[in-house]
């Protein structure tokens, strides 16, 4: 069976678009045919299932890491087509202590999701936890107090060995913004996209749908679901084993291409 | 004024909601009112004060004032254009976060300090309010909480609330960029929710970027602007607080 391929999207600076991006990008990937989970691990602010509209009861990420609940019973299934794994809003932080929730995500592995997407909260990231990810898409807004964070934020994650590349948000090419190329030399990463500032967003969080399924062809919408075409491409033709599983009778790298090429 | 510092705590579960620019805007109004302002950075993970003040990275400041390691005067920086002292956080710290009998030592410096108000910029999240303890006591703090006008920063801004009533603080809501949008969250849901009203309402303005870019503080870039006539009525009224705070105290000859 087929590893799944652990996508961690990170910044350390908060307001940044961190869950937007985790949620829209999921069900980018959903649309692209692929199995996809989605896991709230922003235990200060989780938000994923405020976003869209999740009435989660009794099910949080934290029962399931501490072994109350199995994976398959920790997950909502959307009507995007992807699961999700909420976070639990409580006043107090849960403690967690890493080999839980390094046991947890192992599990994770062993499952037959095409990705893993894991929203993350703002800051911190111990090296122990990283290697459960193939890669760590950094996000930051196109100005000084983000990028300076995201520096910081490659710096450790090569320390850690972890691929990492960054995504501009709300991008307004302004004449006070940092342009692309600015944030890819300041912070010596790959820029895999830039995402214009859309009204589309708010009135998406507000509906309580993904942005991407609400208006297909928005700017946003766009350039999202690029990026995760870029996914598509480069990861699945690398042989990573991501592809649609056989039997489902959509199956194979090419149609995944040819779906691609469509959207585009 | 009192001889106590008065603590403004500016604070979020969510990031992003301009936590940071509206501590720096609000110490610079306050300054610019005539108080004596000390603006302290206590976000350890993601120290952005220096970057909208356009100072220098500091390799000593509240880290190695807190350990013990250097004098106050020396890990204070002063803002040139206005005069504001700042305290802010080492980057080299950002991975360790200090004991919090680090931080205790540190409040009770700043205590015995001569400056009117201390308004202290949060990381998002919960921080151990425990290390105001003094503060609180005293009755000498109230905490600003900000968000905006949506829903995941206004759960998020239930849930500090609730964190500051645990711990017994005074707290204000602060609703911040604002565009009165027909999905915007309307200012009487957000009031049902918290309880009361709103404190202040500050709009949504282009001059925010633009003065993080330039690195110069909204109020002293574009004073007139919206978002500067909002911050400069808030600091009015936290001065206003902290002054009846102060009579009422020397009135039971505290």
């Amino acid at each position: 069976m087929a590893t799944p391929y652990s996508i961690r999207i990170s910044s350390q600076k908060g307001g940044v678009g961190k869950t937007t991006f985790a949620v829209n990008f999921s069900v980018a990937l959903r649309e692209l045919g692929y199995k996809v989970i989605l896991i709230d691990s922003d235990f200060v602010n989780p938000a994923v299932s405020t976003y869209l509209g999740l009435d989660p009861h009794d099910i949080w990420l934290v029962d399931s890491i501490h072994g109350r609940k199995s994976v398959n019973e920790s997950v909502v299934h959307t009507a995007n087509g992807i699961d999700v794994v909420p976070g639990k809003l409580s006043v107090n932080v849960p403690r967690l202590s890493n080999r839980d929730l390094d046991a947890w995500l192992e599990k994770l592995k062993r499952t037959d999701y095409d990705f893993i997407v894991t929203d993350t909260q703002p800051g911190i990231a111990y090296a122990d936890v990283l290697k459960f990810y193939n890669e760590a898409l950094i996000i930051v807004t196109p100005d000084n107090p983000s990028c300076i964070n995201a520096i910081r934020m490659v710096n450790r994650y090569d320390k850690a060995h972890l691929k990492n590349s960054v995504v501009v948000n709300m991008a307004r090419h302004r004449p006070y913004e940092l342009s692309k190329d600015d944030i890819e030399d300041a912070v010596s990463t790959r820029v895999l996209g830039v995402i214009p500032e859309d009204e589309l967003v708010p009135l998406s969080i507000y509906e309580q749908r993904a942005a991407v399924e609400l208006k297909r062809n928005g700017r946003f919408s766009s350039a999202v679901r690029r990026i995760a075409n870029h996914y598509a491409v480069t990861v699945g033709g690398r042989g990573r084993g991501i592809g649609i599983q056989a039997g489902d009778g959509r199956g194979g790298k090419i149609n995944a291409l040819m779906r691609i090429l469509h959207l585009r | 004024m009192g001889k106590v510092p008065f603590g403004v705590i500016v604070a979020s579960h969510k990031g992003g909601v301009g936590k940071t620019t509206i501590s720096v805007n609000i110490a610079v109004a306050l300054k610019l009112l005539g108080y004596n302002v000390l603006l302290l950075d206590t976000d350890f993970t993601d120290p952005n004060i220096g970057v909208h003040l356009g100072l220098e990275d500091t390799d000593a400041g509240l880290l190695a004032l807190a350990a013990g390691k250097i004098t106050a005067s020396r890990a204070i920086s002063v803002h040139a254009p206005t005069g504001l002292h700042v305290l802010s956080c080492e980057l080299e710290g950002s991975v360790a976060i200090p004991k919090l009998v680090y931080a205790v030592r540190l409040f009770n410096i700043l205590l015995r300090s001569r400056y009117d108000f201390i308004v202290v910029d949060t990381p998002p999240g919960s921080f151990p309010i425990s290390i105001f303890n003094k503060f609180t006591r005293l009755g000498k703090m109230m905490a600003l909480i900000i968000t905006t006008p949506d829903t995941t920063a206004s759960t998020a801004a239930i849930k500090t609330a609730m964190m500051f009533d645990n711990a017994n603080v005074a707290h204000e809501l602060v609703i911040n960029m604002d565009r009165k949008r027909r999905y915007s969250i309307s200012p009487k849901e957000i009031r049902e929710a918290y309880g009361k009203k709103a404190i202040a309402m500050l709009p949504f303005d282009e001059s925010i970027p633009m003065s993080i870019g330039e690195r110069i503080p909204a109020v002293l870039l574009k004073s007139r602007s919206g978002f500067s006539r909002g911050i400069i009525a808030l600091a009015k009224i936290v001065a206003e607080r902290a002054k009846a705070i102060a009579d009422k105290d020397s009135k039971t000859g505290d």
